[in-house]
């Protein structure tokens, strides 16, 4: 866990030290995208340090897999579950 | 990068020819052959057929608005409230499927030959790599490709040719073990991953120079049944050698290389075949996630469009660490529920501003004619 | 200091001009004034003024020479001869010999001075004369010492900007061979000379190139290298954007190629620009040998460059991560003489590398007749000791010095520079990730390749945008008539291109 700590830490503070200078002649509205960014960021890295199985995209995901499940099916009446 | 970056036709099918063999080319065929047998290859040329439809549907978008992206003219279309409404999944599925490749790289190499490398490092390194090629703009992109393809190419002709002596034709028969079910079940598989995914093309369709805006139909068409030869040839190759194990190994073309064995210098080759395989998973990870900031940029309206490079690559790494750390419930997304997902959020909105395009046309027609 | 641009109109009086002389010359003691005396009643002075270090030894008297043309006889003293004379015969450009410059302000009686010419001022007219006499010592033009060649002209280009443009012109007898000229520097004031051929070379090029140079003005430009510092792209690539050469027939065939040459009054290095990654391959040797020889010598060139470039990383990456690479028997030698070294691979690489660069920067500034003992009984010594002393393996030995011969091998000093910077984080990334790591490395350095843009042009110029004829005319040699069969062919502005 220390590892992968240091390793998202080392590559934010990489990413921010890079950017800092456009950062500083964005707009309003970049900035507040780049904000919103970084709240994803802080969030998923801290998913990934803590391995916690909190919501994520692949829940929303994974309410298409029924359906899709159907569908495959539907096409393939004799293929078991893959 | 520059709004005005423009590249030539010939670069854009070469990035188009890219996108949709770069990671195909390892993934496909184990999964089809898995379901279909040895009728893989029929699935794949339905697989195709549904993707010249779609190609054929992106370019007439194309011809009507040659200079604006898919976004940009969704926004007057449908109105800007319906395009953010209608692009809000499309960007939410593009950044998993950044994360995706990065995730199919990754599980690549884990299981062939980086096996004690942690995974986060490989992933980091990755899209280190991959956002410095985006952040260097499109023109840079474009420039690097056609050494890289033909790199690509030739290693995977070279695999091909070199297991020549391992060949048995009588592998390809019979042609429909069992039925037209599992050829449909395969072809869904297809049609979802690469074919559905060119749609996102429309996005950097407008970074092509106007002057070449002509050639560009039989140059794509040309790309698409290209690539589609390319697969259809690494099917064959791969049923002919391995018969019927070919659905039970995964990255087919990494198994063939490992069976070159010629007079004892050449072999164990497959290292470096898996090397250069990895450009072509570069190469599209990178020209998605350029299409992705590019649509960020587009959707938000903003100006200055490098500056979110480097958080949407730190995004989809962090994706690919996250989501579908298990290997089966990989398998589970791309096989089943990923072409469910491609249509609804790729295919759908194109669909919707086709029929948005020819009402619209057709109204003015009928204005217009009196 | 502004005396050298100062608009002081040169006064009749000649006391005003000697004390402005003098202050500005003050504690110059090279610096010499001579008062002298002409004239019906050797009642009219006049001044000349002039370094000694600058100009030539011989004592010649210019203000004799300037009087001389006034006077119907050729030789005598001159007591014929008026202010109102000279004044009227130089003001109008009268035929004189030797070449006179008329002056106007004193701060151009200041900067020729300076610039090794004798300045005389008369009294009672307002305008002073200005003869060129400089001479200091330069260089005889000699075999150009870093790039000798065995076949081919062995002149080299000499620290003087104007003998240089006239070896180019002798050598390129046309009008379309344009030389233009600017001074930087405030206190250096060297001339810059940059020439192109009209016609060949491309509009857009020369447009940027000029564009770039306006900028320099008022830095000091020592050298050759301070003006690459202008025209280049990026100046933090390690990849070099210009080419150096010292040879004239090297020069010749850039200008004939459309490139700008670029060479500054003091140094002998000629800058070719734009230079493209394909062309720091090519040597000018090459077509004055057989074309096979010269084919293949160009294939390894390239084999050098990636040598140089790759191989401690790619042993570092076979050695720790693939082994299954290496052919068993050759597996077995190397794992036999890497038995006993206590440092991983990586280390062991770092060590010796280290100790070859230090061996080349020392052997640099070695005098000519130790420099070469020493390094060849250096790297023998220190191989040989770092061998028995289980520091490094025979193979890493052999790996670093095929490196070190192997950037030797490339005909441009500064790619090589690019090489062995770069050497050094791809040994890091293979001994982290292994083959992947070496791949990631080189498409990094692949895309920062393909992101320059000296001048304008694409860096990669011929490998992407592909243009399959132009890597074929870098890779392989073709006879000369082949080549202007196939440009006859062409469109009759095609050039030549290499």
């Amino acid at each position: 866990m220390f590892a992968k700590l240091v390793c998202f830490a080392a590559l934010a503070f990489a990413m921010l030290v890079c950017d800092v200078s456009a950062f500083g002649q964005a707009r309003f509205k970049e900035r507040a995208v780049y904000g919103g960014l970084l709240v994803c960021i802080f969030y998923l890295g801290f998913l990934f340090v803590t391995e916690k199985r909190w919501p994520n995209l692949d829940t929303l995901f994974n309410l298409f897999t029924g359906p899709a499940k159907r569908i495959v099916s539907w096409l393939n009446p004799t293929a078991s579950s893959s | 990068m520059n709004k005005q970056e423009q590249i030539s036709s010939v670069q854009m099918t070469i990035l188009f020819l890219f996108y949709l063999t770069g990671s195909s080319i390892v993934i496909i065929p184990a999964p089809l052959t898995n379901v279909a047998g040895n009728a893989a290859w029929i699935s794949l040329l339905i697989a195709l057929i549904l993707g010249m439809l779609l190609l054929t549907g992106i370019l007439y978008l194309y011809r009507r608005f040659p200079h604006q992206s898919l976004i940009e003219y969704s926004g007057s279309l449908l109105g800007r409230g319906w395009t953010v409404l209608l692009f809000i999944p499309f960007v939410c599925v593009m950044f998993w499927h950044v994360a995706g490749i990065v995730i199919e790289i990754g599980a690549f190499f884990k299981t062939t030959m980086l096996k004690e490398s942690p995974t986060y490092a490989v992933n980091a390194l990755l899209f280190v790599t991959i956002a410095l090629t985006v952040r260097a703009g499109i023109e840079a992109i474009a420039r690097m490709a056609p050494l890289l393809l033909i790199l690509m190419f030739g290693f995977i002709f070279l695999v091909c040719v070199l297991v020549a002596n391992l060949y048995h034709v009588e592998y390809l028969l019979p042609i429909v073990p069992s039925g037209i079910g599992p050829i449909f079940h395969a072809a869904y598989i297809a049609y979802g991953f690469p074919y559905a995914e060119l749609v996102v093309f429309a996005i950097i369709l407008p970074c092509i120079r106007p002057k070449d805006a002509p050639n560009v139909r039989k140059h794509l068409y040309f790309g698409l049944a290209a690539n589609g030869a390319t697969l259809l040839l690494s099917i064959i190759c791969s049923i002919m050698v391995l018969g019927p194990l070919s659905g039970d190994l995964k990255y087919s073309l990494y198994q063939l290389a490992r069976l070159i064995f010629i007079r004892e210098t050449i072999e164990r080759i497959e290292s470096v075949i898996g090397f250069s395989l990895i450009v072509g998973f570069y190469f599209k990870a990178s020209i998605l996630l350029f299409i992705l900031v590019r649509s960020v940029s587009h959707l938000l309206k903003l100006s200055n469009e490098r500056l979110i490079v480097f958080p949407v690559a730190f995004v989809c790494l962090l994706l690919s660490l996250t989501t579908y750390t298990n290997e089966a419930t990989l398998e589970e997304i791309v096989n089943t529920t990923w072409p469910l997902l491609n249509n609804v959020a790729y295919v759908c909105p194109m669909l919707l501003l086709i029929v948005a395009a020819l009402l619209r046309r057709r109204g003015r027609k009928m204005n217009g004619d009196g | 200091m502004k005396s050298t641009s100062s608009q002081a109109a040169v006064s009749s009086l000649l006391e005003e001009n000697l004390k402005y002389m003098q202050t500005c010359f003050v504690d110059c003691r090279d610096l010499e004034i001579f008062r002298w005396h002409y004239g019906p009643k050797w009642d009219q002075t006049a001044l000349s003024i002039y370094f000694t270090t600058l100009i030539k030894p011989n004592h010649h008297n210019y203000l004799k020479d300037a009087l001389q043309n006034l006077v119907p006889h050729e030789l005598g003293p001159a007591t014929t001869v008026t202010v109102e004379d000279v004044a009227f015969f130089f003001e109008h450009h009268g035929a004189a010999a030797p070449a006179v410059e008329v002056l106007e302000n004193l701060g151009q009686a200041v900067s020729g001075v300076l610039d090794g010419k004798v300045v005389i001022f008369f009294n009672d007219w307002n305008k002073a004369l200005a003869y060129s006499a400089k001479d200091v010592e330069q260089r005889q033009t000699s075999e150009p010492i870093t790039e000798p060649s065995v076949q081919g002209p062995h002149i080299s280009t000499i620290e003087n900007v104007d003998r240089n443009v006239g070896m180019l012109r002798n050598l390129l007898k046309t009008p379309q061979l344009k030389f233009e000229y600017l001074t930087a520097g405030e206190l250096s004031r060297r001339k810059i000379a940059y020439g192109y051929l009209a016609g060949t070379v491309k509009p857009e090029i020369l447009d940027e190139f000029r564009k770039r140079i306006a900028k320099i003005d008022r830095q000091e430009i020592l050298e050759a290298s301070y003006l690459e510092e202008w025209i280049e792209d990026s100046g933090y690539s390690p990849f070099p954007q210009v080419r150096y050469t010292e040879r004239p027939d090297s020069v010749v065939s850039a200008l004939l190629d459309g490139k700008i040459i670029a060479m500054v009054d003091g140094s002998p290095s000629i800058i070719i620009c734009p230079g493209v990654f394909l062309e720091f391959f090519l040597a000018n040797d090459d077509y004055y040998y057989r074309t096979v020889f010269s084919s293949l010598i160009r294939l390894l060139r390239v084999s050098a460059f990636i040598i140089a470039l790759m191989l401690p990383s790619t042993y570092i990456a076979l050695s720790t991560f693939h082994s299954e690479l290496i052919p068993t028997v050759l597996l077995l030698a190397i794992l036999n003489t890497r038995e006993g070294i206590p440092f991983p691979a990586m280390v062991e690489a770092l060590i010796m590398e280290f100790f070859f660069e230090l061996l080349r920067e020392a052997g640099i500034r070695l005098p000519r007749p130790i420099g070469s003992a020493v390094s060849i009984v250096g790297a023998l010594v220190i191989g040989q000791a770092a061998i028995q002393s289980q520091i490094a393996s025979p193979v890493m030995v052999i790996v670093v010095a095929l490196t070190g011969i192997a950037s030797f091998a490339l005909p441009q000093y500064n790619m090589a520079i690019a090489l062995r910077i770069l050497r050094f984080p791809l040994m890091f990334i293979a001994a982290t990730f292994g083959g992947l790591g070496i791949m990631v490395g080189i498409i990094l350095v692949y895309l920062h390749l393909a992101t320059l843009r000296p001048l304008g042009q694409p860096y990669l110029a011929a490998v992407s945008p592909l243009d399959l004829s132009r890597l074929r005319h870098t890779l392989v040699v073709l006879p000369r008539r082949v080549l202007l069969r196939r440009v006859s062919q062409q469109s009759p502005e095609g050039n030549e291109n290499k």
